[in-house]
């Protein structure tokens, strides 16, 4: 059980040192870089490589990399050249904006999906089913970006429920708080309810043609007990699976729906550094990204112990 | 003020926003488009109340040197944190503020006075050495913007005369000071300074109408206002919240919704609806254009047929309608506004010819040379939807192919720096055009990146800089105007969209440089 422990954490940081390598990499291969963005207009080959060494960005992808992780290890993400802003401060001042959002978009994509998907799978063919599954289909194919505007223009603009853009932090009252944070919340999550619906809807499918639920269903048990008491759970690993990824990629991945409600959250943060070549701050906020998911998918694997008993003695192997 | 400060900023901010911006400024030149409509609250002032006041993007940090000084940029974080020291209005007129005079001795001397008695909200005393330290400091790469550092390098040097007075040496004589000062125009307490960039931005320290209570990046900054402001009563507002979205269309759903007071807008469509919704709209009243420019140091443009070519070929008013749908101006006559008092309406750049544009592509093709080309934009999204118009339109003419790249900011930018480009969409913004229009056309400019190298219109230029006699300058200014249409150095398409929208209890508005706005003269009355 330790060495399965130290084997997972082990793999852990080789994931997150590779991630962050990786965005190092990916950011000096792309053109331009800092110095471009700062001078500007006044770019000229010479004055870029004069302003590289100034902010000392001049030195070799690794020699940088490895100066960031001996500071990072220490607890020092840096300070943004560009921001003047302390990385960890900045990253730890959006942190709660995206969790709340990621948190509730998800929770009203699991409450409005798995009612639909048990009503779909009831009876398959049925009316419910092809509503709830058209309706998935439409949700699927509605970007942020749609759903967004139209969200604000109905429920805000006209009938002045949410407000339209803006953010309220918690300390100001959490009713504020939940009424700023609504409207976003429910734009993350359309696409992550349908798809939801559909995956539990197929699974469900597919265990309540087992020999079990028959099984059940000939000892008399109600079609509606079968289906929520013997078939749910066993059809919900790829959904709990799902769930856990989307939730560590709406951390960080909301950003147009940010940039729309103009949130404070770490998506918009990382969109503006990768623009503005700022590295020093997007590897401090991926580095966070990076272990978020990193924990949330050992988390989903220790779920999947409690929704199936298999799982968990395998796991102990 | 000049186009090289927006530039940078916006590729520092990068985000959604118009990366071409520039003004709409005339109050009646708008042919079927937006006008000025409505008007904002008249009346006196009134005292105290709270803002709110939504613009484009926020700053990436607080530092004077670093903020931009134009409408669709920063001026308001500029404004309000550090004042200004003297404003161009639209109308060409210097307003002093912080300075009580700027006077010219020879074009190159030039003597600053500060107001009695300034200082900082730190209690450090905003004087002719303040100033200087300033001015020093915008010369400085790691903490200035590009604009800020080219602007400050037309100061060579300055000598501390007395308290108030500070002797200015220019680099290169000019009798346009005040219009190079428009980069510049924001100083901060030289205490606060040398506490290093990290925590002069987390408290900025200024002498300007409000100091900052709190800045929640990505959302809001709050400000009270600064009891020891020189211009007293002003400022009028106890409170300015400053808020942030790149989308115009959400910046208006929060005005009418009323969650904003006023916003900034970048988009004709917008300031359309807003303007029959009962809203008033103010265009910003600078010239700032967008348009095509061709590199002339390389093949195809450096030949002036293939210039001429597709000068005629791309219909302006059809791309502009396409563009803004149908909500834009008339496409402009001139890099000038007509509001300018420096517009001359004799010159004017041509209209499309398509018949005349095929037989100079014909020729081309005849010669051995058909003309085909890459349109580099950024991937904002007006400038890559102008450049796919543009592409349509072209697709058109017989004998010429034409590719589009919209690449990310920063490097498209490089590539302009490189000179790695066939042709481009770029801007100017101005309210005088020296110096913009010098580092937009005038050879050896670094931001000339036409790298066309004329010297009628060198000469012209200079007369414009350094003469302040109106009818020399518009002469001078008609002069570069002629040579750009002969040389078909660019395809000036449109005005590019800048406005303030309101509702109409919010006064004192006003503009000076490139549509930067004064926050101090800013009242509210909740019960108009």
């Amino acid at each position: 059980m330790l060495l399965f422990a130290a084997k997972r954490i082990v793999r852990a940081l080789l994931v997150i040192l590779f991630a962050t390598f990786l965005v190092v990499a990916l950011l000096s291969l792309a053109p331009g870089s800092l110095a471009v963005t700062l001078l500007g207009d006044a770019a000229t080959p010479e004055s870029i490589a004069d302003l590289e060494a100034q902010l000392g960005i001049d030195k070799p992808l690794w020699s940088q990399y490895f100066g960031w992780l001996g500071d990072a290890v220490q607890g020092d993400f840096g300070t943004s050249l560009r921001t003047r802003q302390d990385v960890l401060d900045a990253v730890w001042e959006r942190i709660p904006v995206t969790l709340e959002l990621a948190f509730l978009a998800l929770a009203i994509a699991l409450l409005v999906s798995v009612p639909m998907a048990l009503a779909a799978a009831n009876r398959p063919g049925s009316l419910i089913d092809r509503v709830s599954t058209f309706l998935a289909s439409v949700g699927l194919a509605l970007p942020a970006f749609v759903v967004a505007p139209v969200l604000v223009y109905f429920l805000a603009v006209k009938a002045g429920v949410f407000p339209v853009s803006g953010w309220e932090r918690v300390s100001e009252g959490a009713g504020e708080n939940l009424r700023h944070a609504l409207l976003p919340a429910i734009a993350v999550a359309i696409p992550e309810i349908a798809a939801f619906q559909r995956l539990l809807r197929t699974d469900l499918d597919s265990t309540l043609h087992e020999d079990f639920i028959h099984a059940a269903r000939a000892r008399g048990m109600s079609r509606k007990y079968v289906l929520w008491r013997h078939a749910l759970r066993p059809s919900s690993f790829s959904l709990v699976t799902l769930a856990g990824i989307s939730f560590g990629r709406l951390i960080g991945g909301t950003v147009i729906v940010e940039a729309v409600f103009s949130l404070p959250g770490l998506g918009s943060l990382i969109a503006g550094s990768i623009s503005a070549r700022d590295v020093i701050t997007v590897q401090g906020a991926v580095a966070f990204i990076v272990i978020t998911y990193v924990v949330i998918n050992t988390l989903v694997d220790i779920g999947y112990g409690f929704l199936d008993p298999r799982v968990r003695r395998e796991s102990v192997r | 003020m000049k186009l090289t400060r927006r530039r940078s900023v916006f590729i520092a901010a990068a985000l959604t926003t118009s990366l071409i911006l520039a003004g709409c400024g005339s109050d009646d030149s708008g042919g079927d488009g937006v006008d000025a409509s409505g008007e904002q609250a008249s009346g006196d002032p009134v005292e105290g109340g709270s803002l709110t006041y939504v613009t484009v993007s926020e700053p990436a940090n607080l530092d004077p040197a670093s903020l931009s000084n134009s409408l669709i940029t920063n001026s308001v974080y500029g404004n309000a944190l550090y004042g200004q020291l003297l404003e161009i209005t639209p109308e060409g007129e210097v307003e002093y503020g912080l300075l009580e005079s700027l006077e010219n001795q020879d074009n190159t001397t030039w003597i600053a006075t500060l107001r009695e008695g300034l200082t900082f909200s730190d209690g450090t005393p905003l004087d002719a050495e303040a100033l200087k330290f300033n001015w020093d400091r915008d010369k400085d790469r790691t903490v200035a913007s590009s604009q800020t550092v080219a602007s400050a390098s037309a100061i060579a040097s300055t000598t501390v005369v007395d308290e108030q007075t500070l002797e200015v040496t220019l680099a290169k004589p000019t009798a346009q000071l005040p219009s190079v000062l428009m980069a510049i125009n924001f100083v901060g307490s030289p205490t606060a300074l040398a506490a290093g960039p990290e925590a002069f931005t987390a408290n900025p320290v200024g002498a300007g109408p409000f100091t900052m209570d709190s800045w929640s990046r990505g959302d809001r900054m709050v400000l009270s206002k600064n009891p020891d402001y020189w211009d007293a009563p002003k400022p009028y507002l106890d409170e300015l919240v400053i808020r942030a979205n790149p989308d115009d269309n959400q910046r208006y759903n929060s005005l009418q919704a009323g969650e904003v007071d006023l916003m900034v807008g970048n988009n004709y469509e917008t300031a359309q609806l807003a303007g029959d919704g009962g809203f008033t709209v103010l265009p910003a009243g600078f010239s700032g254009f967008t348009n095509l420019e061709f590199n002339f140091s390389k093949a195809p443009f450096d030949d002036p047929r293939a210039r001429e070519a597709i000068s005629l070929a791309i219909d302006r008013q059809a791309l502009i309608d396409t563009l803004y749908g149908g909500a834009g101006e008339e496409p402009p006559t001139s890099i000038l506004r007509d509001t300018s008092p420096l517009y001359d309406d004799s010159v004017t750049f041509p209209e499309a010819d398509p018949e005349r544009a095929q037989e100079l592509l014909d020729e081309l093709n005849a010669d051995g040379k058909p003309l085909s080309f890459t349109i580099s934009s950024s991937n904002n999204s007006d400038t890559a939807r102008a450049a796919e118009i543009m592409q349509a339109q072209l697709q058109e003419f017989e004998n010429l192919t034409v590719e589009i790249e919209p690449q990310e900011s920063a490097s498209w930018f490089g590539r302009l720096a490189q000179n790695d480009y066939e042709a481009t969409i770029y801007g100017a913004a101005f309210v005088d055009p020296s110096p913009v229009i010098d580092t937009l056309v005038g050879t050896g400019s670094a931001t000339n990146f036409t790298r066309l190298s004329d010297p009628e219109i060198d000469a012209a230029l200079e007369q414009g800089r350094l003469s302040d006699d109106t009818a020399e300058r518009q002469e001078a200014y008609a002069t570069v105007m002629q040579r750009m249409v002969d040389l078909s150095a660019m395809v000036v398409y449109t005005w590019s969209p800048a406005f303030i929208l309101t509702s109409e209890e919010v006064g004192g508005i006003r503009f000076y440089g490139s549509g930067s706005t004064p926050v101090d003269g800013l009242w509210i009355n909740p019960d108009a």
